[in-house]
């Protein structure tokens, strides 16, 4: 089992490189007579073959990591000119990302959508949001109920907002259903995809009971100068067409102790963010003083995000 | 019930099987004596009402019913245990052998039934309920976080210890406020810049409007002071919201009213009151959303 193993791996390791090399070989030839222009490109291509050919994010080795990131940051800078910066920072010890939301307090402001399609370099063709507002009428209960598209002046008397996103459920359906381990959860309980691994099948998406993922039906088209620059390589890196994307609190400023984008930016403070293993945390103070109540309990997917009242 | 003979055909058999399955599944015995079959609803075959006599007198009927339907359980679960292990009858010691055998198996079903549903509520309610242990601030992400140098400590603890806000008074443009409130003379075209024409104070509704003097103190200008007299620095503004909105005041300290600033991790540094509200005019505005969405399907 264990010989079969590498062999496959030497085998599509021996190909990635007969492959890179004839390309790069091919593309020598061919700039004799085509000229310097075509040399960039068969970097490009070469780097894109060995992409292609890259293990999962968590069979690869620390050394393996830092090979892919360091070809991505190449192509960025290549293809867009762009300079970023992935990195890999793994989960810490003894940390589990909880999330609550005071319902009293948000007033539909929309300021968390924005700094989250912004902070996560979301397609604004399609105009993908990972969060949804509800604007619901007291008394109401389930956002299936609210209006997810308003727009107009802000807050609307008697009227509450409702934000849901995706719950980093701590038993995730989606993760059940993904027929090729693309995405699963990582210890701290961010539920994360792994770009290149995902088939596109969209089988977790109808999984989802909370709407939580997204979709790019087509390339995402960011303006080069609104990049965010800092990036994850399970978080915020560029997508392209066919994979399956969601919110993933914001790994690449979380795991360095950043709030998220959406919790920074609220300007009511309704966002509550925070280690749920800690118990000084604010996020625990909510869950033991406040009356709190997650969305869809009873189907068992144990959401690691509440709504409170004030 | 008639005496079925073990010996008696294959057919037979069948028939006491069906029999006595009809038997447990309406209990005719109890029917006869206590429950008549009420009108069967639409979609609901079973459907059985007490009858007259018992409706009519709740208190006894009800312990009646109690006692009836504990009976009709007790008999069900032998009967069937009887037609699953042979299909005929038994005496009445080995009924109760059997009996006591049902109930062994119920309790373990019970019981295990009840782990499942106790580890069920395990994920994360369990993880946050064990972990009690204090985390350490400065080693929760490997990240160095640096701490902002304007902070000013809190005049109060949270469940973690001590924490910090933003300063006030550094926001305050012309602070301090005795450079022009005291024995000086401003020249007299100077005197629109410098006035406090341009605040509005909506704050306290329309019974009870604050008045300049409700918050700032008249004998120093440069301090808040409470309705007990405290001076209280711009900084520790927070003090003297609390007077009045102790509730949120309460929840700030512990983390469910305000935010913290950038980081979830590291020294606790959150904002102050005054960091999002005007506390001329505290109520947040009416205003058009940033952004909209687009329908999701
Ligand atoms: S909310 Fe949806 S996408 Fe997010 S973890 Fe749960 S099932 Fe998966
Ligand atoms: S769309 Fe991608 S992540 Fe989702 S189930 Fe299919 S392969 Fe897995």
């Amino acid at each position: 089992m264990d010989s079969d193993k590498n062999k496959k791996i030497n085998r599509r390791e021996f190909l990635a490189g007969a492959a890179s090399a004839a390309i790069v070989g091919g593309a020598a030839v061919t700039t004799g007579c085509k000229g310097k222009g075509l040399l960039g490109s068969s970097e490009v291509y070469a780097l894109e073959f060995q992409e292609y050919f890259k293990k999962h994010y968590r069979l690869m080795t620390q050394e393996e990591r830092d090979k892919t990131v360091s070809r991505l940051e190449n192509l960025a800078r290549l293809k867009q000119r762009i300079t970023i910066n992935v990195d890999t920072t793994g989960p810490a010890e003894n940390v589990l990302y909880g999330y609550a939301f005071n319902v009293t307090r948000c007033e539909g402001y929309m300021e968390c959508v924005e700094a989250c399609v912004r902070e996560n370099n979301l397609d604004r063709k399609s105009n993908t949001q990972y969060i949804r507002i509800f604007e619901m009428e007291h008394g109401q209960m389930s956002p299936d109920q609210g209006d997810g598209k308003y727009f107009h002046m802000v807050p609307k008397s008697g009227h509450f907002y409702m934000g849901v996103q995706c719950f980093q459920c701590d038993n995730p359906p989606c993760v059940k259903a993904c027929p090729t381990k693309a995405t699963w959860k990582e210890p701290d309980g961010i539920v994360v995809v792994d770009y290149d691994w995902c088939i596109g099948c969209r089988y977790c998406m109808a999984a989802c009971p909370y709407w939580g993922r997204r979709f790019n039906w087509n390339q995402p088209q960011i303006p080069k100068e609104e990049i965010t620059t800092q990036q994850h390589y399970l978080g915020n890196r560029q997508r392209v067409r066919g994979m399956m994307e969601k919110c993933t609190f914001c790994i690449q400023r979380s795991r360095k102790g950043k709030l998220t984008a959406c919790a920074e930016a609220c300007p009511t403070g309704a966002r509550v963010f925070g280690n749920l293993l800690d118990p000084d945390s604010e996020i625990r103070f909510v869950l033991e003083n406040k009356k709190v109540y997650r969305l869809k309990e009873d189907l068992g997917t144990d959401p690691k995000f509440w709504y409170f009242i004030d | 019930m008639e005496k079925i003979e073990p010996e008696k055909t294959e057919a037979k058999k069948y028939l006491f099987l069906y029999e006595s399955l009809r038997n447990n599944l309406f209990c005719k015995d109890f029917h006869g004596l206590l429950w008549q079959r009420g009108k069967p609803r639409s979609g609901r075959a079973g459907y059985i009402r007490p009858s007259a006599e018992l409706t009519s007198n709740p208190v006894q009927s009800r312990s009646k019913i109690k006692f009836c339907r504990n009976s009709i359980v007790l008999s069900r679960l032998v009967n069937s245990f009887n037609i699953l292990f042979c299909g005929t009858r038994f005496s009445i010691k080995q009924q109760l052998q059997r009996a006591c055998l049902c109930f062994v198996i119920l309790g373990i079903l019970t019981f295990s039934y009840s782990m499942v549903a106790f580890s069920n509520e395990q994920g994360v309610t369990l993880k946050i309920k064990q972990a009690t242990k204090k985390t350490d601030k400065v080693e929760q992400v490997e990240n160095a976080i640096p701490i902002p140098k304007n902070i000013v400590k809190v005049n109060a603890q949270y469940q973690g210890g001590s924490f910090f806000t933003e300063p006030r008074k550094s926001e305050i443009k012309r602070y301090k406020c005795s450079s022009c409130h005291s024995d000086k003379t401003v020249h007299i075209s100077n005197a629109a810049n410098i006035s406090h024409a341009d605040i509005q104070v909506v704050h306290g509704g329309k019974d009870k409007p604050l008045a300049c003097n409700t918050c700032h103190s008249q004998e120093d200008r440069d301090f808040l002071v409470t309705s007990k007299g405290t001076m209280i620095d711009f900084d520790h503004v927070y003090d003297m919201c609390g007077q009045c909105h102790f509730r949120q005041k309460k929840d700030w300290i512990g983390g469910a009213h305000g935010k913290r600033v950038t980081y979830w991790a590291g020294e606790r540094v959150v904002q102050n009151c005054t960091s999002c509200h005007n506390p001329h005019d505290p109520l947040f505005k009416k205003r058009w959303p940033k952004t909209y969405s687009v329908p999701l399907k």
